[in-house]
């Protein structure tokens, strides 16, 4: 089965923030608030994700199903802030997004443009 | 420390009045949120970057928020208005395939020519329909981000063709041959649409199942020899070109549906 097709059309390739986003909620459900901090941390400061950014990003992720809302328990009620999770397809269009970033960075491997070849990507210590 | 509060409880009055720019739909989902995340993340820049700090988040904040602002508002004023295009589009092909099934029926009676010249612009109606069934496919590819091929532009020409010469139809029966002409080319746009749609594997589904056998009977009704023998084969145009109407009222109702796709990509 070509789980591909799970995706929903128009949706790859995904913009850097979208990606980042669905990045953030592979491993684990979070607000907001949560993935911002989540991309920051993980991008080392690089990727800051306004607040306009951020939910105009997740309002789409929910209009095309790739992110979902967690439904709310008693406790937290308490809290005002919504909990998303990554959907099924939406772990599909993060995978394939990934995979066609990888054959991108293969590609430039084969050109030899890194003059230290893969070594020269690790972070210097 | 008593300054930091005034300080932020300002700042969080000042982005809820700023959230109030989004579009109704948005503010009300999101204001919240947003304006909690706002707080949270002053808070903690306050903190650990002090004022300087805080009037940079300020302006990369405020910059970002008028930008897709802005994005938003064009969303919800922009995309109502290119889907009614796309329903007048589809109901257009529609309308435009029972036309054609009409036509092809009268094409079988032994008056045809006369029975069908008599409805004065009927021709140049159908021409108009394809047309706007056309710019409404038109509009539905350029918001679902796909590209507009060679065979979109074909079939508009063939179109185009067809509503020119359909203007002169009901005075001058030579047009008649002409205005075929521009279903011929109509069913080539719609051959090399399929083609490339396969080729791509981008569009297999309904579109092209409508394509290839509305390029093949727009064609092959052409090609019989009805057109050109006199009327030994008027039944067979009629059946092809009736089959061409019924691909055309699928190609509608194809559009009508994926007028729910229309989103602004992002």
């Amino acid at each position: 089965m070509n789980t591909e097709n799970q995706i929903p059309e128009n949706t790859l390739p995904l913009t850097p923030a979208v990606f980042h986003i669905l990045l953030a909620l592979a491993d684990a459900d979070r607000h907001g608030y949560g993935i911002m901090k989540e991309v920051e941390a993980r991008t080392e400061g690089r990727l800051l994700l306004k607040p306009g950014t951020l939910y105009q990003a997740i309002s789409r992720l929910l209009e095309t199903g790739l992110i979902e809302e967690v439904p709310e328990s008693g406790d937290e009620k308490v809290s005002r802030r919504r909990v998303y999770r990554l959907s099924t397809s939406g772990r599909q269009a993060v995978i394939a997004e990934a995979r066609r970033l990888e054959q991108m960075v293969e590609q430039a491997y084969g050109k030899n443009i890194f003059e230290g070849g893969k070594s020269s990507f690790a972070p210097v210590s | 420390m008593r300054s930091d509060s005034v300080l932020l409880e300002f700042s969080n009055k000042l982005f809820r009045q700023f959230l109030k720019v989004y579009p109704k739909q948005h503010h009300n989902r999101f204001n919240e949120e947003m304006a909690q995340d706002f707080r949270d993340l002053c808070e903690e820049v306050l903190r650990e970057r002090g004022l300087w700090g805080f009037v940079n988040l300020w302006i990369s904040v405020g910059l970002d928020l008028i930008k897709t602002a802005f994005e938003e508002q064009f969303k919800v004023r922009t995309n109502p208005a290119l889907e009614k295009l796309v329903s007048a589009g589809s109901i257009s092909a529609i309308l435009s395939g029972a036309a054609l099934i009409l036509l092809a029926f009268t094409h079988a009676s032994p008056n045809w020519v006369q029975w069908a010249f008599r409805i004065k612009w009927i021709w140049f109606l159908l021409g108009c329909l394809n047309l706007l069934a056309l710019l409404g496919y038109a509009t539905y590819q350029v918001i679902c981000d796909k590209n507009i091929k060679l065979g979109y532009w074909v079939s508009l020409l063939g179109a185009t063709f067809m509503t020119i010469t359909g203007i002169f139809m009901p005075t001058d029966f030579q047009i008649w041959h002409l205005f075929t002409y521009g279903v011929d080319i109509l069913g080539a746009g719609f051959l090399i649409q399929s083609i490339t749609g396969l080729v791509a594997k981008s569009q297999v589904r309904w579109t092209v199942i409508h394509a290839s056998l509305g390029a093949f009977l727009l064609t092959f009704n052409q090609l019989t020899p009805s057109r050109h023998m006199g009327w030994l084969f008027d039944w067979d145009a009629t059946f092809f070109a009736s089959l061409a109407g019924i691909t055309w009222m699928i190609f509608g109702l194809t559009l009508l549906h994926g007028r729910e796709q229309i989103k602004v990509s992002y």
